[in-house]
């Protein structure tokens, strides 16, 4: 008998018990992206600052300048590939809500993956805007239409991976408000 | 013969005395059986099967006291049907805790479920629900990063002006960065509704 109460009021036991620790870890994960991205940002603002500074040194010392620039190409590296990669912990976190209720489970669960998939496009949007850039930079310098249109096309891509990887973090939002929801009478 | 039809007689006689001191005389005798299997029945998807079983077991009574949490929870159905089923049996049975139960399904209060801590789900989901709206804002802000992103490109691709081009892509291009930058802001704030932890159950 009390074995099948506790399963009737299964979703609210289990929102008291679980709800802290997955909420807890798919914030602060969020947060990290956050985070991260502003702390690229600065970086990569700084390093550009740093580089136009010593750019009076350019003609004696070339290094210097070399190693500024890599510094700002590094930082902005991090602020594309960091922020997104903090998403994979927060849809694990949130993977671990596994029952709330057999709907809510399907909700989050479908939000994890949502975010999960908004990474791996991001991923692959950034890999072919940088591809674009790389190729768009090797054709101007070679003066080569074939490379330029190459790099138009990959331009193009990711801008089309960027937005499909946005409309799976805007599905994510959603998913989240509807167990929001759902929890409520 | 004359044994059962005095056995007869003694019941009506019963349940004429019962219905002068005002018992329910049709309160059925109680099967803990039936009460369990009515219990996981609240749980059924069908909304039909819940209505019957919230109905049903209100025709035991005080009897039916075991299923006081699972009426409780059954205040929070979906269907409302099912709610004023349970809401029913839940004064039939009568003890403090379903009255308490009902008075609170009354009130529009949120509702203790008796024997499980009370939570107050409706400031969780609050919670859950600014972080739904953070997420989408942020994701919103994107989109218009975007959008920004492939008019000059379209602009870039079908323009041979090349001064015109240079122009609407550096016009674009505070916009661009000024959504670029802000949207994270908001996954961030996202993360801050979500450690609901910080609630005391």
């Amino acid at each position: 008998m009390a074995g099948s109460n506790l399963k009737i009021s299964t979703w609210i036991y289990i929102v008291k018990a679980n709800l802290g620790d997955w909420g807890y870890d798919a914030g602060t994960a969020l947060q990290m992206y956050r985070s991260r991205f502003y702390k690229g940002v600065v970086s990569t603002v700084r390093a550009g600052v740093i580089t136009m500074g010593l750019s009076p040194l350019a003609e004696e010392h070339r290094e210097v300048v070399y190693a500024g620039l890599i510094f700002m190409g590094a930082s902005a590296l991090y602020t594309l590939l960091a922020p997104p990669s903090s998403l994979d912990l927060a849809g694990s976190s949130l993977l671990q809500a596994d029952s709330l209720s057999v709907d809510g489970n399907q909700k989050m669960r479908s939000a994890s993956l949502n975010l999960r998939q908004s990474i791996a496009l991001q991923f692959a949007g950034i890999a072919a805007s940088v591809g674009g850039s790389v190729l768009a930079t090797w054709g101007a310098i070679e003066d080569d239409d074939s490379k330029l249109t190459n790099a138009s096309y990959l331009a193009i891509a990711g801008v089309g991976l960027n937005l499909l990887a946005n409309i799976m973090f805007d599905r994510a939002g959603r998913k989240l408000k509807q167990t929001a929801s759902m929890m409520e009478r | 013969m004359p044994y059962l039809a005095n056995r007869f007689t003694i019941i009506v006689i019963a349940a004429l005395m019962f219905q002068m001191i005002g018992l329910p005389v049709n309160t059925i005798a109680a099967s803990e059986e039936e009460i369990e299997s009515l219990i996981e029945q609240l749980e059924d998807k069908s909304g039909d099967t819940r209505i019957y079983a919230a109905t049903r077991l209100g025709h035991f009574g005080p009897a039916a006291k075991a299923a006081v949490p699972a009426l409780a929870t059954a205040l929070n159905d979906e269907y409302a049907p099912v709610r004023q089923a349970a809401a029913q049996t839940l004064k039939k049975i009568g003890t403090p805790e379903a009255l308490k139960a009902v008075q609170q399904y009354e009130a529009g209060e949120p509702i203790e479920i008796p024997g499980i801590p009370s939570v107050v789900p409706t400031e969780q989901s609050t919670y859950l629900l600014s972080a739904g709206r953070n997420l989408q804002t942020s994701a919103g802000l994107r989109y218009v990063g975007l959008g920004l992103g492939l008019a000059s490109l379209a602009v870039s691709l079908g323009d041979t002006n090349s001064d015109s081009t240079l122009g609407f892509t550096l016009a674009t291009l505070p916009g661009q960065a000024f959504v670029g930058l802000v949207a994270p802001y908001f996954v961030g704030k996202a993360g801050e509704q979500l450690p609901i932890s910080k609630l005391k159950f």
